[in-house]
């Protein structure tokens, strides 16, 4: 450990990234391990935390945009 | 000199803490040393220098502000750099409370505070000692490293900041994503319920139809058997008379097409109910006044009959007193009367007058004459004579009136009689004048044949009284026919209803097993993002804590080397870091002193420790971190009274420390032991790098500083 190298630090970080991508099994949860380690790249932890509230309203937003429907189809045929 | 980017040129305090009116220091990038006593000023500079670079976090601005001048409190850094001086000025805002930073490059332009120093940040308490250390930015994408936090000096140190921050994120998204799926999944729980609640309502309702259905009980009508009841249904009504074609209504609905039916047969029944209804009013008005008419015909009737009965008897009352005659009659027969009662009464009136003379002259006269002619008549037979006379003319007298009183009675009552006759006639005649205007009105209402009878209108009432029976009857059956109408087409609604239901019931059934059960997968799909994200960040820790197993020692190594060259401490002579959690789940690291010869692993709790090594703790992080920032912009060691927690005995411990940091800070060291550290000052430091000054005394202007030299 070189404490005068930056380069060499930031590498501690993604080495431990590297090793989960390895870890990790093909699937749902790689995907999104892979979409955190790009957001990560472009943007940092807030990138990451950017990106997955995006995903998650996104997904929300589906069921969200489901409830409403199916509220409405309720009231509808009622 | 430092190796930083930015040294400090010189310091204007106004109006701050002990100080009044403006005084500049000029520090020309130099190290500073500051002695003299307690409560001259000292703490003022060192104070002034962090106010002006982080202002106040938490306490009112108005606390640094000397209260006894009535100038502004400001502060003014003089930066020195490569491209000229730039100015860093804060000032208390006039209203109080908070303050304004101003920061202006060579040229005179304001800058913003994070465009010159995106990492300015400090370590220490809020008074005392200070690190100002504002690193350089490597990277845009790294997050700041402020080393107020140890655990992230740490983790930027080893390489691994992201690390924890990617971790501290998804623990952060990972809180606030379950309290938004509880939210979604009771909204969703609610629409399953409502959906629930609203099937089981079309199945009670459809229940409510077949416990008495208006099929009647037999076998339950498909839509198509229903469709065609409603046809026959619009056929009969037109065949009826509603004012619509059959053929119009094919394509309407059939809701549509019992609304035309209901609508037609309505205004079709009721319409001739309501001209029933208006007839039957008009003959109830006709019987009404017929009625009124033939009662009073009859009242008429009933008064000449009674009148006529009344005259008869007054008639025969007026023969039995008349006997035969007339009243003249009975009137000469009264005059008659009246003359013989006068001559009688005369009569009478000369015999007594006869008697009463023959009485006065008593026996003057002789008895043998009379004494009027003196005849040949005797006196006392003239006197039996008149006696005689006198009394049956009484007797005749009182015949007479007895007589004359009867006659007048009689006179009386027959003028009486025959006056009540007369006005009987009258009245009589009256009615029958009455009675035939009566009927000659009634005919002419009526239409009855001329002259008219009173038997003539009672039939005619009794006639009108059977129309208005079978107008009532009529009208009766037209009811029943519409409520017969509106029952079938009722029927015909609920069976409608009733198929509508099942096919609502079949719809609602179809969105709880397909689209709510769709929704139950998109909430699967929440969940597993917040699951793999909880995944990922487990992995995280968990290389992490792998990791650290390995960096952690040897930092921890460096850190009890600096700690124990500041301390020197024999007791505690080693510090250990530890991973652990804070109370919100985030990752920390904590630090503690321990013994090397105790038989705990982990360290003491730091209320324990004495004031240097409490003292020496704080400054442990920046003295192993900080030298080894690359060029770092601002690089500041203010030590505000060190030896209040130091052994004055080991000052040349921490010296020793501070000339090493001195390579890459500048420092600020404000002291009252001026007479333990400027003999040995020089032995550390190149006399030409060091400012010196002693606070003297406080004078109107503040604080008053005296240079002091440092002499090899």
């Amino acid at each position: 450990m070189s404490r005068n190298d930056g380069d060499l630090n930031e590498s501690a970080s993604e080495q431990i990234f590297a090793q989960l991508e390895k870890d990790m099994e093909p699937g749902g949860g790689r995907d999104l391990w892979l979409a955190i380690r790009r957001e990560l790249n472009e943007g940092g932890p807030e990138g990451v935390r950017t990106y997955l509230e995006a995903e998650y309203e996104r997904r929300k937003a589906i069921i969200q945009k489901a409830v409403n429907e199916l509220s409405n189809q309720v009231d509808e045929i009622s | 000199m430092p190796n930083s980017t930015f040294h400090i040129e010189n310091v204007s305090i106004e109006g701050f803490k002990a100080f009044t009116n403006r005084q500049t220091f000029h520090f020309g990038g130099r190290h500073v040393f500051l002695f003299g006593p307690n409560g001259l000023g000292k703490t003022s500079i060192v104070e002034a220098i962090r106010w002006c670079l982080f202002g106040l976090a938490s306490r009112p601005g108005e606390i640094v502000k000397n209260q006894f001048y009535v100038g502004p409190c400001a502060v003014q850094i003089t930066l020195a750099a490569s491209d000229g001086q730039w100015s860093m000025q804060r000032r208390l805002r006039t209203s109080g409370g908070d303050s304004d930073i101003t920061i202006r490059d060579p040229s005179g332009s304001a800058q913003n505070l994070e465009d010159v120093f995106p990492q300015l940040s400090r370590i220490g308490p809020r008074e005392g000692t200070h690190v100002i250390y504002a690193a350089q930015q490597p990277s845009s994408r790294r997050p700041e490293a402020d080393i107020t936090d140890f655990s992230y000096v740490v983790y930027r140190y080893l390489g691994l900041e992201e690390v924890p921050r990617l971790s501290d994120v998804l623990l952060a998204l990972g809180k606030d994503w379950t309290h938004q799926e509880d939210e979604i999944c009771q909204e969703v729980e609610t629409l399953g319920e409502t959906l629930s609640q609203r099937i089981s309502g079309v199945e009670e309702d459809i229940s409510r139809i077949t416990s008495d259905p208006p099929w009647g009980g037999f076998l339950t009508p498909t839509a198509s058997d229903t469709q065609e009841k409603i046809d026959q249904l619009v056929r009969e009504a037109e065949h009826l008379g509603a004012q619509y074609s059959s053929e119009d209504l094919e394509s309407s609905t059939s809701d549509e097409k019992l609304y035309e039916v209901e609508t037609a047969i309505h205004s079709f029944l009721s319409g001739e109910s309501a001209g029933l209804g208006k007839k039957l009013t008009a003959l109830s008005s006709v019987i009404q006044n017929a009625k009124v008419q033939l009662e009073n015909g009859q009242a008429e009737i009933h008064q000449i009959q009674e009148q006529s009965r009344v005259l008869e008897k007054l008639k025969n009352d007026l023969d039995s007193v008349l006997d035969g005659s007339q009243i003249v009659d009975l009137e000469e027969q009264l005059q008659a009367v009246e003359v013989d009662l006068e001559s009688t009464q005369l009569k009478l009136d000369v015999v007594r007058s006869s008697l009463k003379y023959f009485e006065a002259i008593g026996d003057e006269t002789p008895p043998d004459l009379c004494p009027i002619c003196e005849g040949g008549i005797l006196l006392g037979e003239l006197k039996l004579q008149l006696k005689g006379v006198e009394s049956s003319g009484d007797h005749k007298s009182t015949k007479i009136l007895e007589q004359r009183e009867r006659l007048r009675e009689s006179i009386a009552t027959a003028r009486q009689l025959s006056a009540r006759i007369e006005a009987k006639h009258t009245d009589i005649a009256q009615h029958r004048s009455d009675l035939a205007e009566l009927l000659k009105q009634a005919s002419q209402t009526y239409n009855l044949s001329f002259p008219a009878t009173i038997e003539h209108l009672g039939n005619y009432v009794d006639g009108i009284r059977k129309d208005h029976k079978n107008l009532q009857n009529v009208l009766d059956s037209q009811r029943e026919a519409l409520k017969t109408w509106e029952s079938r087409i009722e029927k015909a609604r609920q069976e409608l209803r009733f198929h509508h239901l099942l096919a609502l019931k079949r719809r609602l059934q179809r969105l709880r097993d397909v689209r709510y059960d769709t929704l139950h997968s998109s909430l699967k799909d929440l969940a597993d993002l917040r699951d793999i994200a909880d995944e990922i960040r487990s992995l995280i820790i968990s290389q992490l804590q792998d990791r650290l197993r390995n960096d952690l020692p040897p930092v921890a190594q460096e850190m009890t080397e600096v700690y124990l060259r500041l301390t020197g401490s024999p007791t505690f002579d080693s510090i250990s870091i530890r991973q652990g959690e804070n109370t919100d789940g985030s990752m920390t690291l904590d630090l503690r002193v321990s013994s090397s010869r105790g038989p705990g692993t982990w360290g003491v709790e730091h209320g324990i420790l004495n004031g240097q090594a409490l003292n020496a703790i704080q400054l442990v992080p920046y003295f192993v971190f900080s030298r080894y920032q690359s060029d770092p912009l601002l690089d500041l060691l203010l030590l505000d009274d060190p030896t209040q927690a130091f052994d004055t005995n080991k000052i040349n411990l921490l010296l020793t420390e501070l000339a090493d940091a001195a390579s890459h800070a500048t420092l600020f060291v404000a002291t009252h032991e001026e007479d333990r550290f400027l003999p040995i000052v020089k032995n550390y430091f190149d006399p030409g790098d060091v400012k010196a000054y002693k606070a003297v005394k406080i004078s109107e202007d503040g604080p008053l500083f005296e240079d002091v030299p440092i002499s090899l």
